[in-house]
């Protein structure tokens, strides 16, 4: 019966549904009783004659041949190929790509040996002529543009007027990073779907649709989607820079931004010595980039700043405040051991020491510590002692420092204060958390409960006891402490496992854990990429003023997977390849988001702004499609790092009690007294978290400006007020002369002056 | 069409050539009928594909991996069938049938088990869904026809055919999943 199959629902030739094509044929069959013929005699004898040469009787009922000999011979290979590669009985195989069909009388493989041929050819020609093409290109520049300005920046023959432009600084040979993204775990799930994608716009199409773009040079991609690990293989600089500039083009592009055009090569100079050395260019060096006749000239520049001293110096410094959470101030100022930590650093960054192995020392510091040594000769130990003595100093207010201090003695707030840093620092607060508690059936000590209830806010947990780490000896010596903990009422703690259910955890030192450990903290922190991410964070926020993964606010319409994606990718690497900091950022100074225009963000262009031109800037700056600048809109929760955002919540809510260092001021509106100045307002935590959610910032915004604006106070207060709910900082002079004009410009309207000004600082997600 | 002269075709003597014909022959044609072949083209290409798996040596590894072998076999002649005959084919259709019949016969050789569960599903059906089915399938009437014979309107025809297909997919799904 060969009626062609309907669908009855459409009445048009079944394509789409399988299952509904398949049951009207095995109706077809099954109710019209139609059975197979006896393909036996007509085979056998037909292999007969193909054996024997032996004529094939009429009887025999073999009809001619439908195939070629090549053809039985290609079905034969492809179906050895899938049975080798496991070609089971679940999984299809990659479509085969169909062409439109040629003369059936023209060999195939004659036709690809010509495709070879002529391909092999145009590649031969191309070589021979494209240098010629491009060097009569650029003779054809005309002179005025010559004259008009600088040198195009990657390519100094050439001639660029005005912006730069965009010419991929990283592998020209790694044409395939346009195509293929960060394949990292998070990523894995997205394969089936990105596989049922492509099968719907094949189905669009006549033609056979192409397979699944390849993963070559990438990391290979699991094929079981449970499987999280994913074989990274070290890649060269220039395609973790690809990698980068493909990644963020594939989220513009995602989610429908246009780049900033570029800047001039003036300003990328200065930029990139600002994020490398915290500087802007020297005429020396701006010069010396000019007068440069190499193509990697750019790459040059960018190696030359990070191979010196100042790069140790600098970063040494920003390293410090990273790994202690405070401001480090100038060498003058500073303490004994402060310096010497900072020389410490400075010195491993100049030994171009990976940065795993910095950290191992410095956790592993503790040993010196604890067993009484004078950690001022010890300058890896120093944070360890230093976040100790800060976090039972904040918690004991007023407290001072004892400099002669030698020994710690480790107490309930020193040890929440050095798992708040761990946490941080680590990228995996779980592993932080295993360290005071174990599973139930092991232990039923109750000690170091406080310090995880009071950190497990900081981050989710879905492996909880994924990491077998030892923080030996930092366990709670004060026997007062634990007797009171153990007459508290419990509080459960749960915690999921790795199927996902959701048990009890038991608060217990890992003291307890005797030969079952079999790695200490900061080995961990030596071996796992985890805690790379946190210098990824760090290095990126230096550069870029915002952090690549903000710790709120972040959906997956703003990048979520891609962002953390690219995240991942840049811990691997830094682990894989032993990266010293250098390295990570160098990636990142390279990238193309350092060469694009800033946004303008000045108090006449918010003025004749339209609502959506400043939500466009500001999603433009969020993205990266723009260079983000101090002087943009974005929230202070969402320049936060995973893991700071509650201590940001504890410092605002606790502001009237923090020093200067919390509520820094504008530099030029620093005054001794004003940092202690009393205030009035007093937030719940309902309104601190409104201020830190940066999902639904404009919910509640109006009700609290009415509020504020119907309010007593003065309109300076005002603005003080929508500056420390904001910033967490009083606003600088300029910024309240800003405001007082647009009081003016909105018609003496308060409320709707303070929703701009709180659209201005929290910006608009 | 080449019908070029095969060349000295070693034939396995280990295997029993009449046996594996006999033994896959009916799985191989319903499964090309059921990716989209004609009885006639079915029946050509089953013996091609045995053709074409006979005539260089053969080694079964296994009953599954046979079926397989030859299912796929049967599946590359279609596919270089359909391109010498100019048809723009999108070989993704192709696969999701392929994925279907993996579904519903999965390992049997000759896909008589697959008959025989539609055979006892479509005997769960009320007598006038299947009379419906049997007038479209067999005697190849219009929806208009059928809606006479059953005495309802064309759109409950409709409705009713749909109806018996979902209850027969259905039917077939648990009972694949029981299995």
């Amino acid at each position: 019966m060969n009626k062609p199959l309907r669908n009855e629902s459409e009445g048009q030739e079944l394509a789409l549904n399988p299952s509904d094509v398949m049951l009207s044929v095995l109706l077809d069959d099954f109710l019209g009783e139609n059975e197979p013929p006896d393909f036996r005699t007509r085979i056998l004898a037909k292999l007969e004659h193909v054996a024997t040469g032996k004529e094939l009787s009429s009887q025999s009922g073999f009809v001619k041949a439908l195939c070629s000999c090549s053809e039985y011979d290609e079905a034969i290979q492809a179906a050895s190929h899938e049975r080798k590669n496991g070609y089971g009985t679940i999984i299809p195989s990659a479509p085969v790509e169909i062409a439109e069909a040629s003369d059936g009388d023209f060999d195939r493989w004659i036709r690809r040996g010509v495709f070879l041929v002529v391909a092999l050819a145009a590649a031969v020609l191309g070589v021979i002529f494209l240098p010629d093409a491009l060097r009569s290109r650029n003779a054809t520049n005309s002179p005025a543009k010559i004259a008009n300005s600088g040198t195009h920046l990657d390519n100094p023959n050439s001639v660029s007027s005005g912006p730069l432009v965009v010419e991929d600084i990283t592998n020209k040979d790694s044409s395939f990073l346009s195509e293929n993204l960060v394949k990292t775990p998070s990523k894995l799930k997205n394969n089936i779907e990105q596989k049922d994608a492509l099968v719907e716009r094949s189905q669009e199409s006549i033609v056979a649709h192409s397979v699944i773009p390849s993963t070559q040079g990438l990391p290979p991609i699991a094929t079981n989607i449970s499987t999280t690990s994913v074989a990274l293989k070290v890649m060269g600089n220039k395609e973790v820079v690809g990698i980068i500039d493909n990644q963020l083009s594939y989220l513009w592009n995602r989610v429908g931004l246009t780049a900033a055009p570029n800047v001039s090569t003036d300003i990328w100079l200065d930029r990139a010595a600002v994020a490398i050395l915290g500087r802007q260019a020297t005429t020396a060096e701006k010069e010396s980039f000019r007068s440069s006749k190499s193509e990697s000239r750019v790459v040059s520049y960018v190696d030359n700043l990070v191979s010196s001293n100042e790069f140790s110096r600098y970063w040494s410094i920003k390293l410090a405040e990273h790994y202690l959470g405070k401001r480090i101030s100038t060498s003058q100022e500073r303490t004994v051991s402060e310096n010497a930590f900072v020389e410490w650093l400075e010195e491993s960054l100049v030994q171009k020491l990976f940065i795993g192995d910095i950290e191992r020392q410095m956790i592993d510091g503790q040993k010196n510590v604890l067993d009484g040594q004078n950690v001022r000769t010890d300058p890896a130990s120093y944070w360890l002692s230093e976040t100790m003595e800060r976090a039972a100093t904040n918690q004991r207010e007023p407290v001072e420092l004892v400099p002669s201090i030698k020994k710690r003695q480790p107490s309930e707030e020193s040890l929440i204060g050095v798992s708040r840093q761990l946490m941080r620092l680590s990228g995996n607060p779980s592993m932080v958390c295993s360290q005071c508690h174990m599973d139930e059936s092991n232990s039923s000590d109750l000690r170091g409960y406080i310090s995880m209830s009071k950190t497990q806010a900081a981050g989710g947990s879905s492996t909880f006891w994924s990491v077998p780490a030892n923080l030996s000896g930092l366990t709670l010596r004060n026997q007062t402490a634990e007797r009171s903990l153990r007459s508290e009422p419990r509080r459960d703690y749960f915690y999921e496992d790795e199927e996902g259910r959701m048990k009890l955890a038991t608060a217990a030192p890992p003291s307890l854990r005797k030969g079952k450990v079999n790695m200490t903290l900061g080995e961990w922190f030596g071996s796992s990429n985890e805690p790379r991410r946190a210098i990824v964070e760090m290095v990126w926020g230096q550069v870029f003023k915002q952090p690549l993964v903000p710790a709120t606010g972040l959906s997956e319409d703003e990048g979520l997977s891609e962002r953390v994606d690219l995240r991942e990718l840049l811990a691997s690497q830094m682990q894989l390849q032993n990266a010293d900091l250098g390295s990570l950022v160098r990636w990142i100074v390279l990238s193309k988001t350092l060469r694009l225009e800033g946004p303008k963000t000045d108090a006449p262009w918010y003025l004749k702004s339209t609502e959506s031109q400043i939500a466009d800037s500001q999603k433009q700056m969020r993205m990266f499609a723009g260079f983000p600048t101090t002087n943009s809109f974005i929230a202070e929760s969402g320049k936060l790092p995973p893991g700071r955002a509650v201590s940001w919540i504890d410092q605002k809510r606790s502001f009237q009690k923090a020093d200067a260092a919390t509520l820094a001021q504008g530099a030029n509106n620093k005054s001794p007294g004003m940092a202690r100045k009393p205030t009035q307002l007093d937030y719940s935590e309902d309104q601190v978290r409104y201020l830190v959610s940066i999902e639904e910032p404009y919910s509640r915004l109006r009700a609290l400006a009415e509020r504020w604006g119907k309010s007593s106070m003065s309109w300076q207060m005002l603005i003080e007020h929508a500056y420390l709910a904001t910033d967490a900082r009083f606003p600088s002079r300029l910024e309240r002369d800003e405001a007082i004009k647009l009081l003016e410009a909105s018609g003496q309207d308060r409320a709707r002056t303070l929703v701009m000004i709180v659209n201005a600082r929290l910006g608009s997600w | 069409m080449s019908t070029q002269p095969l060349n000295s075709p070693k034939i396995d003597s280990t295997l029993d050539a009449s046996a594996l014909i006999t033994e896959h022959q009916a799985g191989v044609w319903r499964y090309l009928r059921a990716i989209g072949c004609d009885q006639s083209l079915a029946d050509d290409l089953t013996q091609e594909t045995f053709f074409a798996v006979l005539r260089r040596p053969f080694v079964q590894v296994g009953p599954h991996a046979t079926t397989s072998y030859l299912r796929r076999v049967a599946y590359h002649l279609l596919v270089s069938y359909r391109r010498r005959q100019k048809k723009m084919t999108v070989t993704s259709e192709l696969d999701l049938l392929d994925s279907q019949w993996l579904r519903w016969a999965g390992a049997d050789s000759n896909g008589s088990d697959l008959t025989d569960r539609l055979a006892e599903c479509f005997g769960r059906l009320t007598a006038r869904a299947q009379l419906s089915l049997k007038l479209r399938f067999t005697e190849g009437c219009s929806r208009e026809h059928i809606a006479k014979e059953l005495g309802i309107t064309e759109h409950g025809a409709k409705n009713l055919m749909q109806r018996a297909k979902a209850q027969l997919k259905q039917c077939l799904d648990e009972k694949l999943n029981r299995e």
